[in-house]
């Protein structure tokens, strides 16, 4: 039964690792010709030719739209959470169910919309990009605040009016230092979805906006240049991959 | 039977129980008392197969039970939280070990509705665990864990989160339903020890840091502490330092006459307050009232006494409105048979039974 | 005096209105938009005319269409929802296992897409690695199998921790207490663990089912070229010179979103049940 166990967890974690390795194999592959079972000639031209392509400019801007999504898609989710959590609001399951709605529309639907209306308005297509992707991030950031805000403990705060601590202090000192683990993790799955964008970013962007994945996509579609396509896909993981990693480290630290 | 149950939690780290020893002949109840981290919970896991052991053997009927995953032990819990399966019905719950043991449907539902009958439930059936108050759901629970057909029923401080009505009522059913059932009660309150162990062969093991500190039936603990800990965790308040010589303990208050004989050297006088008589100055120990502290129709009365090498402070109990004031002299009375003297240091002697 | 402690009920509402004024905003007019193009209504040359035709014109490849993205859909998600359990339930006491599971959460589709590619191709890494003559059509072949696993791939890591999160803390103390009632380990699998993790396990696939019927690039880059899958075929006629193609993409687009609300309304009844199950 252990035994039984263990051999699951690793062939588990072998079907969650086992993909990223040709990715991590062909990025420092000059030359690997079929069948040989590692590359010839090791090398970073994949990464030259990647950041010839325009990798960095590309890498700029994916960074420049993730961001911008993480701020908006925090920050109203953040006010439309703490209004859901007042309880003063009118009709509270409709306003949730609206918030969350998005998950279920695939953004290729609403995006193929938006590209017709937008041209017409004259509105920029990184304005239209960056509103559908915040849509598409609040189910997420919205959902993540609210949970964290129900469930924190209002002695925490009680305790420090008791002791002193007048309303805007106990948002500052308490409040806020207790939520912010739920902040940063609402920030990330709102960066993670701009970040990762592709379907919008080449529908309402009409090739104004370049990001990474673009870029990635061009080059997968094409055959023969896997040292490139490797190069590009790794440079898309790394870092949103860091910010996980800091979020959770910062998570570990307030509960530790 | 418990033969020298050790668990360690760290490699070469402190034991959280450590050769731990205890009989519990079928049909009595074996009290585990002792404070929070002394083991006694680890101990009941250990029993119920849940934790492996890292030393020592548990013997159900002779027969050691390494090995037995917990669902073969036929030991059913009853834990301090009611842990009801929430998305199951009340008659579900109490018909599950029926279910997971494959009884027909209609035979399980049978028996756990007279199961709901016996602990007070009748009609709860259909309703959610979540709908039971904290002390139904206790007895829910309990009915679940007598339709599993134990051989020994473990409990886990199985009163500690009720308020007190619903805590009498946990402990009423239990005295009725135990029958000729082995208990095996975990607890830090010497009253529910008291209660649930209260048939001639039943027996109380006190445990501290892993230790067992000592091993008798409840009233031979009032009565006898083996050790400091002991008589504190039973409420005990008078705790009087001197030295034993000559049978005869030798203190401020004087040398007192022991009932059994004590080994000579220093040793302290231990005495429950509602065995101590408060009688008019003048004839007893001679001492004056210190403190007063009222305990609801009882008096806490603290007096203290001047002797030879000092002060010492012995607790009598009065009935409220009877009690005297600070200040007033009293005497003392400490009958003989109540005189029990203990280690100084707080572990005492560790008690290992034959 | 002193102000009253914040309680419950005194927070105002008002602080909701951007998001839901964006929501509105954004999934109103692309909704509106979509559906207008798809009646005629809203023509890029001609005049405006209510009329089902964008949908008669492709009709067959809208079924065969939405029949491809369902299967695709369902078989990712199954995959993903027996690897993404048996993950959640193996986590305890392998923090390698979680981390491993953590790691794809950050990668995007896309990445994914192009590794599954550079390992599943007829000269990828694990054709390579088994020298297997005749490797099976993984990647653009009859039965989707890299599109598949692509999904299954990155689902089973969201249903796993999604699932984990659910169950942490609850699982152990019940799970002994079913063992002390002489429950054995699958009992206790069938009876206590699957019902517990049921609503999170509903609510991870129901998430991941729509994601996966209506997303665009892991198709386009793994799949065939014909029959396409939903998402695919929206995207190329959006994209056609042809401007009598675009009611036709805006009919596709309407398909997606009304197949994928009814999933999602179908999954929010059978999760309601299973909530009121639960708690």
């Amino acid at each position: 039964m252990t035994a039984l166990r263990r051999l699951t967890g690793v062939g588990l974690a072998a079907w969650f690792l086992l993909p990223l390795v040709p990715l991590v194999l062909w990025a420092a592959a000059d030359v690997w010709r079929a069948p040989a079972a590692l590359p010839q000639q090791w090398g970073s031209s994949g990464w030259s030719a990647a950041a010839a392509a325009g990798g960095w400019a590309a890498a700029g801007r994916s960074l420049g739209l993730a961001a911008v999504v993480a701020v908006l898609g925090t920050l109203l989710g953040a006010a439309a959470a703490a209004a859901l959590d007042g309880g003063r609001l009118r009709a509270p399951r409709t306003i949730t169910a609206l918030l969350l709605a998005p998950v279920a529309l695939p953004p290729l639907a609403v995006a193929l919309g938006l590209d017709v209306l937008l041209l017409r308005l004259g509105v920029p297509a990184p304005v239209g990009v960056v509103a559908v992707l915040t849509v598409a991030a609040l189910p997420y950031t919205t959902y993540a605040l609210r949970v964290a805000l129900a469930g924190m403990d209002r002695g925490y705060a009680e305790e420090a009016r008791l002791l002193g601590a007048t309303p805007a202090v106990v948002w500052r000192r308490v409040r806020l230092p207790l939520l912010a683990p739920a902040v940063a993790t609402a920030a990330l799955l709102a960066f993670l979805v701009g970040w990762s964008d592709y379907v919008v970013t080449l529908t309402v962007g009409g090739g104004q906006l370049v990001t990474l994945p673009l870029l990635l996509g061009s080059a997968a579609s094409g055959v023969g240049d896997e040292p490139t396509v490797a190069a590009l896909a790794l440079s898309a993981v790394l870092p949103p991959l860091a910010a996980a990693l800091l979020v959770a480290r910062l998570a570990r630290g307030r509960t530790g | 039977m418990l033969d020298g149950v050790t668990r360690r939690y760290a490699v070469g780290g402190a034991a959280a129980l450590d050769g731990l020893t205890v009989p519990v002949p079928g049909g009595a109840c074996l009290v585990l008392l002792g404070p929070s981290g002394s083991g006694k919970s680890t101990a009941l896991r250990l029993v119920a197969g849940l934790e492996p052991l890292d030393a020592g053997r548990v013997l159900l009927d002779g027969a050691d039970l390494a090995g037995v995953p917990p669902e073969r032990r036929r030991m059913a819990m009853l834990a301090q939280r009611p842990l009801l399966f929430g998305h199951l019905s009340v008659l579900d719950n109490v018909a599950f070990p029926h279910t997971v043991r494959g009884v027909p449907r209609r035979r399980a539902h049978a028996d756990a509705r007279a199961r709901l009958d016996a602990v007070g439930l009748p009609g709860f059936e259909r309703r959610r665990p979540g709908e039971l108050s904290g002390g139904q759901q206790q007895r829910v629970a309990l009915a679940r864990a007598l339709a599993a057909g134990p051989r020994v029923l473990l409990l886990d401080e199985p009163t500690t989160g009720l308020d007190t009505g619903a805590r009498a009522e946990v402990h009423e059913l239990l005295r009725r339903v135990r029958a000729d059932l082995t208990l095996l009660l975990v607890t830090h309150d010497p009253v529910e020890a008291a209660t649930l162990a209260d048939r001639p062969g039943d027996r109380v093991a006190v445990l501290r840091d892993g230790l067992l500190q000592q091993h008798a039936p409840v009233g031979e603990l009032y009565a006898r502490p083996a050790s400091l800990t002991v008589a504190r965790l039973l409420g005990g308040r008078t705790e009087v330092p001197g030295t034993v010589r000559a049978g005869r303990h030798v203190s401020p208050l004087g040398a007192l006459q022991l009932p059994v004989p004590v080994p000579a050297g220093p040793g302290v006088l231990v005495v429950r307050p509602e065995l101590v008589e408060l009688v008019p100055a003048g004839s007893g120990i001679a001492g004056t009232v210190a403190e007063v502290r009222v305990l609801g129709a009882r008096a806490l009365v603290t007096v203290a006494v001047a002797g030879a090498g000092g002060t010492a402070r012995v607790h009598a109990e009065a009935p409220l409105g009877r009690q005297p004031a600070v200040g007033d002299p009293v005497g003392l009375r400490v009958p003989v048979d109540v005189r029990t003297v203990v280690p100084p240091s707080e572990d005492g002697e560790r008690q290992q039974l034959p | 005096m002193a102000r009253p402690l914040p309680r419950p009920g005194t927070a105002p509402g008002w602080p909701a209105l951007p998001a839901v004024v964006l929501v509105l905003a954004v999934v109103g007019a692309g909704l509106v938009t979509v559906l207008l193009q798809a009646l005629g209504l809203l023509p890029l040359i001609g005049v405006p005319r209510l009329s089902g035709a964008a949908f008669g014109d492709v009709g067959r490849d809208l079924g065969t269409g939405t029949a491809l993205s369902l299967a695709i859909a369902a078989a990712s998600t199954a995959v993903a929802a027996v690897v993404g359990l048996a993950t959640a339930l193996l986590l305890t006491g392998r923090r390698w296992l979680g981390a491993a599971a953590a790691l794809t959460v950050p990668v995007p589709h896309l990445v994914g897409a192009a590794a599954m590619g550079l390992l599943l191709a007829d000269s990828g890494v694990l054709a390579r690695w088994t020298g297997m003559a005749g490797w099976p059509e993984l990647v653009g072949g009859r039965w989707w199998v890299a599109v598949v696993a692509e999904y299954a791939w990155k689902e089973s890591a969201f249903v796993a921790l999604l699932v984990a999160g659910a169950l942490a803390g609850r699982l152990g103390p019940l799970r002994e207490t079913a063992a002390l009632l002489g429950a054995g380990p699958w009992r206790r699998l069938r009876h206590v663990t699957l019902p517990l993790a049921a609503p999170a396990l509903l609510a991870a696939c129901t998430i991941s089912f729509v994601y996966a019927f209506g997303s665009y690039e892991v198709a386009a880059l793994l799949g065939r070229a014909s029959p396409e899958p939903l998402p695919v075929l929206a995207y190329r006629l959006s994209r056609s010179i042809q401007l009598t193609e675009r009611p036709q993409a805006a009919a596709a687009a309407v398909v997606l979103v009304v197949v994928g609300l009814a999933v999602v309304a179908v999954a929010a009844v059978a999760l309601r049940r299973s909530l009121a199950r639960t708690t």
